[in-house]
C-alpha cells in the first residue's frame, strides 16, 4: 500500500512554472525513480516532499496525513544531495552522527548506529577523517551513511551519482541498489540517467517540463513508452511519421518505409516507433511480414556492441548489434525484417 | 643563468620601495624607540612600567579596549543580518545598495564626525527640529561628547566591513548544507548554531578583528565626537605630543599601541588566509534566491531601509545642513532669516580676520589637492615596481627573487598595522632634525600620505599584474615584439585600469588623511581635514557652517573616488 502520495503539485519560481500538476504514489519498501532531463522539475518535487519548498497548489500525504505545514526537520525524511552537501567543518563521524544528535539519542546509541551504517557503506575506520580529504566515491558513501543513520521513513536521493565518473558510477549503482533493497528502505531516487533508474528502481516516474509523462515499471517504460519524449529519453530513436488508413476494411499505416498492416485504435497522423530489439537484420528466421531493403550509411564500433545506421527512403534507423556477429559494412545494403505486431508502436503526434 | 638575471632585476625593482620604507618607516620608528628609552635608567621595561602603572594611562588603555570591544560587538549585531540578506537574496537595487554601503568606509573621519554633528550635534537637525517643535531654548539631545557618539560613528564606519567580508563568504556557502541539516532533523536554531555560524566563523572573526583594529586605533571620531572626556591611546599620543609636548611618553604609548596592532594584524592575516580556503564555495547565482513571499519581502525591506538609513542619513543630513541656515534661538535676533543658503560656501574664500598667516579655507582645497597629486605620483612610482616584483613568481618558487618576495611582501604591509598618529610622531621625531631635516619641506605631508597609501596601492596593483599570464607576453614575443614593445602593447593596456584604481585609492586617502597630518602639518598650510577640525572646534554658526561645507566637499570627492574604485577594481573574496 502506498505511504507517500502527491496530488496535483504545482510550483512556480517567479514566471517559471517548475512543476505543473504532478501526482504519483510510493509504496512502502519501494524504490521509485524520478527520471527526467535537467530542469524538468524533479529536484523541486524532491525539495517539496522534504519540506524545503512549499507547493503553490496540491497536497502531499504521508500515510494519508497531509504534510503541509510540517517543517523539514519534523518530517523524518532523509535527503541525500547532489554533491552530497557534507558539513565541511565536521569529520566523517560527526557528519554521520548529526541526525542522531538532533534526535537526541544517547551518546553510546549514536556510536553504535554510526558504526552500523559506516559498515553498511563500507567505510569502517574512516570515523576521524576530514570529509574534505575524501575522494568523490568516499564522500558519496558518507552522504549515504549520514542520510541512512536516523532510519528515515523515506530516503530521497538527488542525483547521488551525478558527479562521479562512469566506471565508479556503474559500480556504485549496484552497491546502492543492494543497500537500499537489503534494508527495505522506501526511497525516491532522482536521476537523469535511464540506465541508473532502470537498474535501481521498482517503478519509474518520467518527468518532462514539470509534468509526469509516464509512470510504470522499468520494463513497461522501455517496452511501451507513452510519448515521443519518453521514447527518445530512454534511447528509442527510431521514430518516423505515419498515417493510419483503412484499406479494404483493414487498417494499415502508410509510412515513408511503405505500407504496413497494423492493429490499433489510433487514427489519423501518428508517430511510429520501431523497436530495435524486435528487428532482425540480414537474418532469415521466422516468417516476418515486413521485409525492407536499406543501405548502411554509418557503422561505428562501440565495444561489445556495434552501431549500424540504415537509411531507407530518407528515414535513418539506428540499431545496436552484437559486434561478434557478421555485420554489413558501410555502403553495403542490408535487409531489415520485423513483425509489425511486435516491433511497431504508435505514439500520439502532439506538440513535438 | 636566466634565474640569476631575473633575480638581479627583482632586487632592482625592490630598491626604491625598500629605500623609501627604510627612510620613512623604519627610521621614524627607530626614533620612537630611541625616544622611549631615552630616560630609561631602570632598563628596557621601566618606561612601559611607568606608563602602565600611571592611573591616567591605565584609564586610557581600559577605555581604548572597552570602546573597541563594544563598537565591534555593535557592528556585528548591525552587520550580520544585512550580510545574510545580501548573501542569500537577489532583489531590485541590490548593487546600488552595495555601492552606497561602501561609502562610509572610505570617508575621512572628519567628514563622519561632521556628519554626525550635523545630524545629532547641538546645531544638528534632530536638536533643531525638537527645539522648534517643543519650543525649547536648549538642545535636548546630548549626543556629541558622549560614548554613544563614538559607538554610533564606529558602527557607521565599520558595518561595511562586516557586510562585505561576511556577506561575500556567506554568499558562496552552499545553502544545501543547511538544507541537509534540516532534513536530518535540525530546526532553525540548530541549523544556525551548528552549521551556519561554525562555517561562517572564520569570516566573522576576521571581520570582527579588522573592525576591532580600526576601532582600537580610532582617532578623528574620538577627538571630535568624544570630546575632551574620552581619549584612546591614539588620541592620548596626540595630546601628549601636541598639547603637552611630552614626546618620550608619546613614544612609549606609540610603541605600546604598535605592539598591540601588529599582534592583531598578524592574527588577522592568519585568519583571512583561512577565509580564502575553499570550502565547497559555490557561485552566487546558485546560492541566491529572490524574495518570493510577502513576509520575507517585508522583513527584508525593513532591514534594507534601516541599514540604508543608518548609512546614509548622516551623510544626507550633512550635505543638507551645509546649504541650510538655521540659527539657534539665542542667536536668532541679530541674524538673517532661516532658509537655503550658499553663504557657508562663499565664506570659504574670505579671510575674515585679514590676518597674515591665516589662509582662507578655500586655500586648503588647493593645498590638499597639491598634496594628493604628489602622493599619487610618489605612491605609483614606488608601488608599481614593488607590485611588479611581487607579481613575477617563478615556476620553481625557489629563486632568490621569490624568497625576496616572501619576505618583502609582509614588510610592505607593515604600515597598515601602524597607526597614523604613530607615523606622524615618528616623522616629528626623526625628520625634524639633521641628518634628514624635512620639517619645512612641502614634501613632508605627501611622504607621510604615501606611507599610508602604499599598502593599498600595492594590494590593488599586484592582482592585476599577476593576471597577465606569461603566455601573453610569450605570444607577443613570438610575434616579434621586443621586450619594451611587449611592455607597451601588452602589459600597460592591461594594467592601466589597475593603475587608475590605485591612483584613486592614493588620491582619496590622501585627501582625507587626518591622523598623521594632525601632527606634522603646519598651521599656514592646512589641508581640508585640518581646516574642518579647526572650524568645528570653534564656536559660532558661521564656523559650524563652514566646517560642514568643507566636509561636504570632501565627502563628494572621496565618495566619487570610492564609487570609481568600486566599478573598476578586480573583486576578490575576503580581501580589503
Amino acid at each position: 500500500m502506498s505511504v507517500l502520495r502527491l496530488e496535483g503539485i504545482e510550483k512556480s519560481f517567479g514566471a517559471t512554472r517548475a512543476v505543473r500538476g504532478v501526482s504519483f504514489e510510493v509504496a512502502e519498501g519501494e524504490i521509485l525513480a524520478l527520471l527526467g532531463p535537467s530542469g524538468c522539475g524533479k529536484s523541486t518535487v524532491l525539495a517539496m516532499i522534504a519540506g524545503l519548498e512549499k507547493p503553490d497548489r496540491g497536497e502531499i500525504y504521508w500515510d494519508a496525513e497531509p504534510l503541509q505545514g510540517i517543517p523539514p526537520h519534523q518530517r523524518g525524511f532523509g535527503l541525500m544531495f547532489q554533491d552530497y552537501a557534507l558539513f565541511p567543518h565536521m569529520n566523517v563521524y560527526a557528519n554521520v552522527a548529526f541526525g542522531l544528535r538532533m534526535a537526541k539519542l544517547p551518546e553510546d546509541g549514536i556510536r553504535q548506529r554510526v558504526a552500523e551504517v559506516l559498515e553498511l557503506v563500507g567505510l569502517v575506520g574512516f570515523e576521524r577523517r576530514d570529509v574534505n580529504t575524501l575522494s568523490g566515491g568516499e564522500q558519496q558513501r558518507v552522504a549515504l551513511a549520514r542520510s541512512l543513520a536516523p532510519n528515515p521513513r523515506l530516503l530521497m536521493l538527488d542525483e547521488p551519482l551525478g558527479s562521479l565518473d562512469r566506471a565508479l558510477r556503474e559500480r556504485l549503482v549496484g552497491e546502492l541498489a543492494a543497500i537500499l533493497k537489503n534494508s527495505r528502505q522506501t526511497a525516491i531516487y532522482v536521476t537523469h540517467d535511464q540506465e541508473e533508474a532502470f537498474a535501481l528502481a521498482d517503478r519509474v516516474v518520467v518527468m518532462n517540463l514539470g509534468r509526469v509523462e509516464q509512470v510504470g515499471t522499468p520494463h513497461l517504460i522501455y517496452r511501451q513508452p507513452a510519448s515521443i519524449f519518453v521514447a527518445r529519453f530512454v534511447g528509442l530513436n527510431n521514430l518516423f511519421e505515419g498515417e493510419i488508413q483503412r484499406i479494404d476494411g483493414r487498417k494499415v499505416v502508410a509510412t515513408p518505409l511503405g505500407q504496413m498492416p497494423c492493429n490499433t485504435q489510433a487514427t489519423g497522423r501518428v508517430m511510429v516507433l520501431l523497436h530495435p530489439d524486435a528487428v532482425r537484420i540480414n537474418e532469415q528466421v521466422g516468417s516476418q511480414q515486413v521485409r525492407l531493403e536499406g543501405q548502411v550509411v554509418e557503422r561505428s564500433f562501440r565495444g561489445s556492441l556495434c552501431r549500424i545506421v540504415l537509411a531507407i527512403n530518407q528515414v535513418r534507423l539506428t540499431f545496436d548489434l552484437m559486434s561478434s556477429t557478421p555485420l554489413p559494412s558501410e555502403g553495403e545494403s542490408a535487409t531489415l525484417a520485423f513483425d509489425p505486431e511486435q516491433a511497431i508502436q504508435f505514439l500520439p503526434l502532439d506538440d513535438y | 643563468m636566466n634565474t640569476r638575471r631575473s633575480s638581479a632585476r627583482g632586487l632592482l625593482l625592490w630598491l626604491a620601495p625598500l629605500a623609501f620604507l627604510a627612510l620613512f618607516y623604519f627610521y621614524p620608528l627607530g626614533s620612537i624607540f630611541a625616544a622611549s628609552f631615552q630616560r630609561a635608567e631602570g632598563g628596557v621595561i621601566a618606561p612601559f612600567w611607568e606608563a602602565l602603572t600611571s592611573p591616567s594611562i591605565r584609564r586610557v588603555l581600559t577605555f581604548t579596549i572597552g570602546q573597541a570591544f563594544l563598537s565591534t560587538l555593535l557592528t556585528l549585531l548591525v552587520g550580520l543580518p544585512g550580510a545574510y540578506l545580501l548573501a542569500r537574496y537577489r532583489f531590485w537595487g541590490k548593487s546600488l545598495l552595495q555601492a552606497v554601503m561602501g561609502i562610509p568606509f572610505v570617508l575621512p573621519t572628519l567628514v563622519v564626525a561632521a556628519a554626525f554633528n550635523a545630524l545629532l550635534g547641538p546645531r544638528g537637525w534632530v536638536n533643531l527640529l525638537l527645539m522648534s517643535w517643543l519650543n525649547l531654548s536648549q538642545p535636548p539631545v546630548q549626543f556629541v561628547n558622549t560614548i554613544w557618539a563614538i559607538l554610533v560613528a564606529h558602527v557607521f564606519y565599520n558595518t561595511t566591513i562586516v557586510l562585505r567580508m561576511v556577506g561575500d563568504f556567506w554568499a558562496h556557502l552552499d545553502p544545501r548544507i543547511n538544507q541537509a541539516a534540516q532534513t536530518l532533523g535540525a530546526d532553525r536554531w540548530g541549523t544556525l548554531t551548528r552549521i551556519t555560524l561554525p562555517l561562517l566563523m572564520p569570516a566573522i572573526s576576521a571581520a570582527a578583528l579588522l573592525v576591532f583594529i580600526f576601532d582600537f586605533t580610532s582617532f578623528g571620531v574620538i577627538l571630535i565626537l568624544g570630546g575632551p572626556r574620552y581619549a584612546t591611546l591614539e588620541v592620548e599620543i596626540y595630546y601628549q605630543t601636541i598639547s603637552l609636548f611630552n614626546l618620550p611618553l608619546a613614544a612609549v604609548l606609540s610603541l605600546l599601541q604598535l605592539l598591540c596592532t601588529l599582534g592583531l594584524t598578524v592574527f588577522y592575516t592568519r585568519l583571512s588566509l583561512r577565509v580564502s580556503r575553499p570550502l565547497s564555495l559555490r557561485p552566487q547565482a546558485y546560492t541566491q534566491k529572490r524574495l518570493y513571499d510577502w513576509r520575507s519581502r517585508l522583513l527584508a525591506g525593513a532591514l534594507i531601509l534601516s541599514l540604508a538609513g543608518l548609512l546614509t542619513t548622516p551623510l544626507i543630513g550633512l550635505a543638507a545642513r551645509s546649504f541650510t541656515r538655521i540659527d539657534l534661538p539665542a542667536e536668532r535676533s541679530q541674524t538673517a532669516p532661516t532658509g537655503l543658503t550658499l553663504r557657508y560656501y562663499q565664506e570659504l574664500s574670505v579671510n575674515r580676520r585679514a590676518s597674515l598667516f591665516y589662509a582662507p579655507p578655500s586655500a586648503s582645497i588647493g593645498i590638499s589637492l597639491a598634496y594628493a597629486f604628489a602622493t599619487v605620483a610618489l605612491a605609483l612610482a614606488l608601488g608599481l615596481p614593488a607590485a611588479w616584483a611581487l607579481s613575477r613568481s617563478s615556476k620553481t618558487g625557489k629563486s632568490i627573487s621569490e624568497a625576496l618576495n616572501r619576505w618583502l611582501d609582509p614588510l610592505l604591509m607593515l604600515p597598515l598595522g601602524t597607526s597614523a598618529v604613530t607615523l606622524g610622531l615618528g616623522f616629528i621625531l626623526a625628520l625634524g632634525r639633521p641628518p634628514l631635516n624635512l620639517r619645512a619641506s612641502p614634501l613632508l605631508i605627501p611622504l607621510a600620505h604615501t606611507m599610508v597609501t602604499l599598502p593599498f596601492v600595492v594590494r590593488s596593483l599586484t592582482p592585476a599584474l599577476r593576471s597577465i599570464r606569461p603566455r601573453l607576453r610569450e605570444a607577443a614575443a613570438v610575434m616579434g615584439a621586443a621586450p619594451r614593445q611587449v611592455l607597451r602593447h601588452v602589459d600597460l593596456p592591461l594594467v592601466g585600469r589597475a593603475v587608475l584604481v590605485a591612483a584613486t585609492f592614493a588620491f582619496t586617502i590622501s585627501m582625507g588623511e587626518f591622523g598623521a597630518t594632525a601632527l606634522i602639518s603646519r598651521p599656514e598650510y592646512p589641508t581640508i581635514p585640518m581646516a574642518i577640525y579647526r572650524f568645528i572646534s570653534q564656536p559660532g554658526a558661521l564656523n559650524y557652517g563652514q566646517a560642514l561645507a568643507l566636509s561636504t566637499i570632501l565627502m563628494v570627492v572621496t565618495a566619487s573616488g570610492m564609487l570609481f574604485i568600486e566599478r573598476f577594481r578586480i573583486a576578490e573574496v575576503g580581501e580589503f
